[in-house]
């Protein structure tokens, strides 16, 4: 059975907590609307789901309220 | 049936495609819908999210003389709203669904190759191709239309009920009784098995709670003939006897009845247990319906017991001599709004047809007969269908007779000779000659 280096393993294991993280906030900000820094401040992304979903409708219907940018629940 | 709300027709019900159908949500929306993804919008605002939307959907954004947006989408868009209307390229694209594929563009439900027979019969020419190009042109675009695609049984409900998502954007692998199958097929079928009409009940079946497929096996998708002319041919159609037999189910009805065993005695199972079914009087093409009365669509309950003209390879009934019938809605002057004033042989095919109403009952008007009046036993079954007795009057409406007919010509219109209406479907009806076994008992 070969062993990982110690330090080899301890790299990569934070490597994955990164790309982990970077998942993470990925995800999150696979919403309806989601900022585009290298557009510029104002400027945001378009995806299908991001207005296809019911998720983006209850989040969009709350912006259209003026309530906020509060997500709803999909489901 | 309910229209669905708008936002039940485009919104998946999750908060990622993937959350309901990983693996089409991993071929990715554009690559079946087409469209720009993803796009990016100058700001929040809604004048630019509504540009990139025009952008992502693939059509240019409307501006009018003072430079303000105009929120119109046009009718010709980049995406598509039904992928499978181009089945060879989307549902097919990377031989995901190959064989069903190239089945399907052959099937009845795409190309409706009993209904293309006979408007090519009607027509005086030999097949489909060879009809006038407005007649063609005007049954693909109207006709044809309804018939059918993947996602419209697997996806959503039909286009001829506006379309919306069954269960989000989920695929199912067997569609819908109510919202795919009688959406089409509902005037008929549909109202029929559900027991809709005034004075009947559902279906025995329906009311077993038994939904479309638990009789009909055959493949809709087809088996890849061309060359059907009536959608009977179908191999693997139900038929009564697949479940219920001669042996298993014996009386004095059946055994005098059953078919095949004589020319005259053979009925079709519809003929003692259907309630009474829609018939129509007119059609239309081009938005027009074509009709003497001034309402436009007529639609009217009867029940007729005429003679059997299946003569189809497979045919469900074609062991039977009598069968009911339904009058259909085929008139000489149909097509007028195509720019095709008549159907010049219009009279090569019956406007009587076999019919297979959906409303089955052990006990209808034509068999109930020993049971409601204790003064008849089952030796009397024949009172209610025979044209003798003391319900002689009432039973002989039941049949399709000359006479019928010559009441109805001048229903019918676009017709030069009254009597063509009579010459197209003599053949359906009785008359005089009448087997004698009929008018005694």
């Amino acid at each position: 059975m070969v062993h990982p280096h110690p330090a080899s393993s301890s790299w990569s294991c934070g490597l994955s907590l990164v790309v982990l993280a970077l998942l993470l906030l990925s995800c999150e900000r696979i919403e309806p609307v989601r900022q585009a820094p290298e557009m510029g401040a104002e400027s945001v992304v378009l995806t299908c789901e991001g207005c296809h979903t019911t998720r983006a409708y209850l989040r969009r219907l709350a912006i259209d309220d003026g309530s906020g940018s509060g997500g709803g629940g999909g489901g | 049936m309910v229209p669905l709300e708008p936002f039940e027709k485009v919104f998946i019900n999750a908060a990622t495609y993937a959350e309901i159908d990983p693996n089409h949500a991993a071929v990715g929306c554009v690559t079946c819908h087409g469209g720009t993804e993803p796009v990016v919008a100058a700001s929040e605002a809604r004048d630019d999210l509504w540009v990139a939307m025009a952008r992502a959907h693939e059509f240019e954004a409307e501006y009018d003389d003072q430079g303000v947006l105009i929120r119109r989408k046009p009718e010709v868009k980049g995406v598509l709203r039904d992928p499978s209307s181009q089945a060879e390229s989307n549902c097919n694209g990377a031989g995901c669904h190959a064989q069903i594929v190239a089945l399907n563009a052959t099937s009845m439900h795409t190309q409706l190759w009993g209904e293309k027979h006979k408007v090519a019969l009607r027509a005086g020419v030999s097949s489909f191709a060879e009809c006038p190009q407005a007649l063609q042109d005007g049954h693909t675009t109207e006709c044809a239309t309804c018939h059918t695609t993947c996602g419209q049984c697997h996806v959503s409900r039909p286009n001829g009920v506006h379309g919306g998502f069954l269960n989000s954007h989920l695929f199912q692998r067997v569609p819908d009784m109510e919202n795919n199958c009688t959406a089409c097929h509902g005037s008929r079928v549909g109202n029929d098995f559900t027991g809709h009409h005034e004075g009947n009940r559902p279906d025995v079946h329906q009311e077993l709670g038994y939904d479309c497929f638990f009789c009909h096996k055959e493949d809709l998708h087809g088996d890849g003939r061309t060359d059907y002319t009536s959608r009977y041919e179908v191999d693997g159609l139900p038929q009564c006897v697949d479940c219920h037999s001669l042996a298993s189910d014996d009386n004095l009805f059946h055994a005098y009845h059953w078919p095949g065993d004589s020319e005259e005695e053979g009925l079709s199972c519809h003929v003692c247990h259907s309630q009474p079914y829609a018939n129509c009087l007119n059609c239309h093409s081009g938005g027009v319906w074509s009709s003497a009365d001034p309402e436009g669509y007529t639609e009217y309950m009867d029940f007729r017991i005429g003679r059997n003209t299946g003569s189809w390879a497979n045919h469900p009934v074609e062991r039977e001599e009598w069968v009911t019938v339904r009058h259909v809605p085929v008139i000489k002057d149909g097509y007028r709004e195509w720019g095709l004033p008549s159907q010049p042989a219009w009279s090569a095919f019956e406007t009587w047809e076999y019919a297979s109403p959906h409303n089955i009952q052990r006990f209808t008007p034509q068999t109930e007969i020993a049971l409601t009046n204790p003064a008849y036993g089952m030796a009397d079954c024949w009172m209610n269908c025979h044209v003798q007795g003391p319900n002689e009057m009432e039973n002989a409406r039941r049949f399709l007779w000359m006479s019928h007919l010559d009441s109805l010509k001048s229903s019918v219109t676009g017709l030069s000779d009254p009597d063509e209406y009579i010459r197209a479907n003599r053949h359906v009806a009785v008359d005089d000659s009448i087997s004698q076994y009929w008018n005694r008992h």
